[in-house]
This record gives structure tokens, sequence and C-alpha cells, in this order.
């Protein structure tokens, strides 16, 4: 018999469950960037309708961490960063959720008036590949406990931060020249928004994965 | 689940101690329930009465009913030996009796009648793997309980308990004399017990009530002021003495 069976049990489930909510995440912001891309409704749709079974799993994590804590009062600091951790990353996979849900919103709304805004600014598109890959790599880092590319993560996010820049100045060029393309080039300079706070979580929760292996955040020990 | 014990307006005096103060409690059949208490509060009192332990104090008065699957326990026709079978105990300190491994075991079905060998070596062998404890003393069956550690001559003292056959297991603080790793092993093994019997747990440890248990019965001066599940108890207890105690408030 091992030590702790019950409680280990407990842990690897909190585990599972937080890996599915970031899969699902990312998923949701494949999705909405596909949809946007073919302009499919239903795809679009579909990120709605999913945004909210990713709020029900935040809530279930919650109550999962918030059960441990009161059941098993974990004392062992491995223990108690695991269940802190996944409770501050819950925050961040449940925003990106949202902002996923933003951005599929806007395409909502240009594939209802029969606009194409993407098309505006080419660097968007690269700047939404780079995002995605940050996304899926925060979960892959969360996943497999990995460290290193937990870290690397955090590193690629200067990035994205430079192809915001660019987009801005792409699209501000853009309206100089001809204000008819005002509406799309909004609708894009908030999507891009949305995908640099989108890095900026994947950052966070790299921090998180980070934490649970070492104590430290942001350079700081705290546990 | 189905009520394995239920309890009706029962009272407990020792002499002029009115030590149970109406006592009105269902426990779930392959359950945990665990009763929690500042000391003298009548919890291990009223463990006592559900397999009739207390008749053996002298002076003791007891009124109201303990049902065991809905029979009264406190009923002239009821056989204490029987009652004892269903409903076994396990106390804070270890107390294997001076014999072997072996014997410890066989002693509870020898008394109730099992003499063949291959019997009473298949209930050993039954019990002591029931109670985690098989591999550590297969080897040494034959040498004295006593020369194990606490913690192994506790689940020694839990296999004794099962080599009847019983229905329910009380344990009185079973764990308060094992140090931490001792603790943990005995509570996972009340986890895998509840599969097949009803388990009732007194303890002065609120974390070890908080992780192991399904239900927690709050206890105070001979009354039980609430009981619930355990979840509830630990986040939304209803009485503020139940949430002023279990916060270490008093007791």
């Amino acid at each position: 018999m091992t030590m702790r069976r019950i409680f280990d049990q407990e842990l690897d489930l909190l585990h599972q469950d937080i890996v599915a909510m970031g899969n699902s995440v990312h998923n949701a912001l494949m999705l909405a960037f596909q949809g946007m891309e073919s302009r499919n409704v239903d795809q679009l749709m579909q990120v709605t309708a999913d945004d909210k079974r990713v709020n029900e799993m935040e809530k279930k994590i919650e109550a999962r961490c918030l059960r441990l804590l009161m059941k098993q009062q974990p004392v062992v600091a491995t223990d108690l960063r695991a269940v802190s951790a996944t409770l501050k990353l819950t925050t961040d996979l449940e925003r990106i959720g949202d902002q996923a849900q933003d951005i599929a919103d806007i395409g909502l709304i240009f594939c209802g008036e029969g606009r194409f805004p993407l098309q505006v600014s080419p660097k968007m598109k690269e700047m939404a590949q780079a995002t995605l890959q940050m996304v899926s790599d925060a979960m892959t880092a969360l996943a497999g406990f990995d460290l290193a590319l937990a870290k690397e993560v955090q590193g690629r996010d200067d990035q994205v931060d430079q192809l915001f820049v660019e987009v801005k100045k792409e699209l501000a060029d853009k309206l100089k020249k001809d204000e008819s393309t005002a509406d799309d080039v909004l609708d894009v300079m908030m999507i891009s928004k949305y995908l640099e706070r989108i890095a900026d979580h994947s950052v966070n929760v790299c921090e998180w994965v980070e934490f649970f292996q070492t104590g430290i955040h942001q350079t700081t020990k705290i546990l | 689940m189905s009520t394995k014990i239920s309890t009706k307006n029962l009272n407990l005096w020792y002499g002029e101690n009115h030590a149970l103060k109406n006592i009105n409690l269902d426990i779930e059949a392959g359950s945990i329930t665990a009763f929690i208490g500042p000391s003298g509060c009548g919890k291990s009192t009223y463990l006592k009465t559900i397999n009739r332990m207390n008749d053996l104090v002298k002076g003791v008065r007891i009124q109201g009913e303990v049902l065991l699957d809905g029979e009264n326990i406190y009923a002239p026709s009821v056989d204490v030996t029987l009652l004892r079978k269903k409903v076994g105990m396990v106390f804070q300190r270890p107390n294997p009796f001076p014999m072997s491994i072996y014997d410890n075991i066989a002693y509870g079905p020898r008394i109730h009648g099992i003499k063949n060998k291959a019997q009473l070596d298949e209930i050993v062998e039954k019990s002591l793997k029931g109670a985690a404890l098989w591999d550590d003393v297969k080897d040494r069956l034959k040498s004295s309980g006593l020369g194990l550690s606490g913690g192994q001559q506790q689940r020694l003292c839990i296999a004794r308990a099962m080599a009847v056959e019983p229905e329910v297991i009380l344990m009185d603080e079973p764990t308060s004399a094992l140090d931490p790793i001792s603790t943990m092993r005995i509570e996972e093994l009340m986890a895998d017990l509840k599969k097949h019997y009803t388990v009732v747990i007194v303890t002065h440890n609120m974390q070890q009530a908080a992780r192991i248990s399904d239900t927690t019965a709050f206890f105070l001066v001979g009354e039980m002021v609430e009981c619930d599940k355990t979840d509830v108890i630990f986040s939304m207890p209803k009485d503020k003495r139940t949430e002023d105690y279990i916060t270490g408030r008093f007791g």
C-alpha cells in the first residue's frame, strides 16, 4: 500500500481537470480563428457554447482545490504549490477562453455585415499564429510539468508584443490612406489587443508551472 | 445508502452524571462516521453504547434505543456476545493479546466455534491482508503480537476485529498513540474498510475527521450538537458551537 494514496489520486484528478480545461481553451481559440478565416458562423457560434463549458470547468476545479485544502490540509510545500498554482492558473485559462469568445463575437459581427477585415492586416495573421503556438506550448508545459518549455514560452511574449506594435502601425497606415476602412481597422485592432492579452495569460500559466516546480514566481521565491 | 445504526432518544447516566442527553442519530451503512468534540463530551461513551461496552461500567443507566438493522440492541433477548461479533471495536492503545500473531487473529473465530485448522489459516490470512499487515508478518505468524511496532499492533487489532466478520467496526481514537506514518496507513486502511463495513470513529484530530469521514457528528457536554456530511460540517456548520470548536475557539 502506498502512502497518501487518496490524496495523490485527488491531485491526479485535479491535474487531469486543469489539462482538460487548458485543451478546451486552446481549442476555442483555434476554432475562433478558423471560423473567422473561413467565415464559418457555426464554428464561431460553437466558441460561445464551449465557453460556457469552460466556465463550468473553472468552477469544478476551484471547488476541487478548496475541498482538497479543507479535507487534506496539505502541509508539504509541493502539495500546497500544486493546489495554489492550479487555483491561480485556472483564472488565466478562463480569461483566455473569454477572449477567444470575444474574438469569435467580432467575427460574427463582420460575417453578418458581409465584411472581411482580416485582409487589412497580413501581420495580424502572423500574430495570431504566434499566439496560438504560445497557448499550445503553455498547455504542453502544464500537462507535462515541463519547466524548460514553460521558461521558453515566457521568453516568446516579447515577440508577440513586437508583432502587436507592427499590426498597430499597419492599421494606422491603412486608416490614413483610406478612411472607409475604419470599421475593419477597429475590428482588427480589437482582435490584436485580445491576442496580446492571450499571450500574456499564456505567460502567466507558464509562470505558475514554474512556481509549481520551483516555488519561484516571477523571480521571487514565494513558497 | 441505508441506515445501519439508528439511535433514538438515547440517554445515559453514570450514577448522577447525565453523560448522554437525548441522542438521536442515524449512521449509514458502508460509510465512515466520525465523532468529534472536546474531552468529556460523550463521544466515546456514545461509541461504546453501540456494542454495549458501557454495560460493563458500574452504576450505568441507559434509556432509549439503539437499533442495528432495525433491531434494538438493548432488548432483553439480545445476546451481547453475538452483538459484539457483529460490532467489533478497536481501542486507542493497541492491545494485542500476549500470544502469537496467528493466535491473536484466531482467538475470536475459535470462541465462536471454528476449530478447523485450514479454515482458521484462511481467516488469519484474509484478516491480515484486509488490515494491510500480511506482507509484514506472513513469515512470523508464530511470533508474539507484542513484538510488532505500535502501528503494526494497531493493524493487528483491526485484523483481529475483522476475523469474526463484523458488520460494524468502532474505533476509539485508533491513531492517537501512533506516529504520523502509521496514522496515515491506518487512515488509508479505513478508506478500504468502508467498502465492506460500517466504520464509526472517535477522534480528537479534526483534520483526520475531515480527511477520512463521510459524516461528522459534533458532541458537546453530552449533547449531539450537529451531524451532517463532513464537507458541510467543515465548510458551513449550522451551529455556532460547531464552528467555534472546529476553528479552535474552544475545547
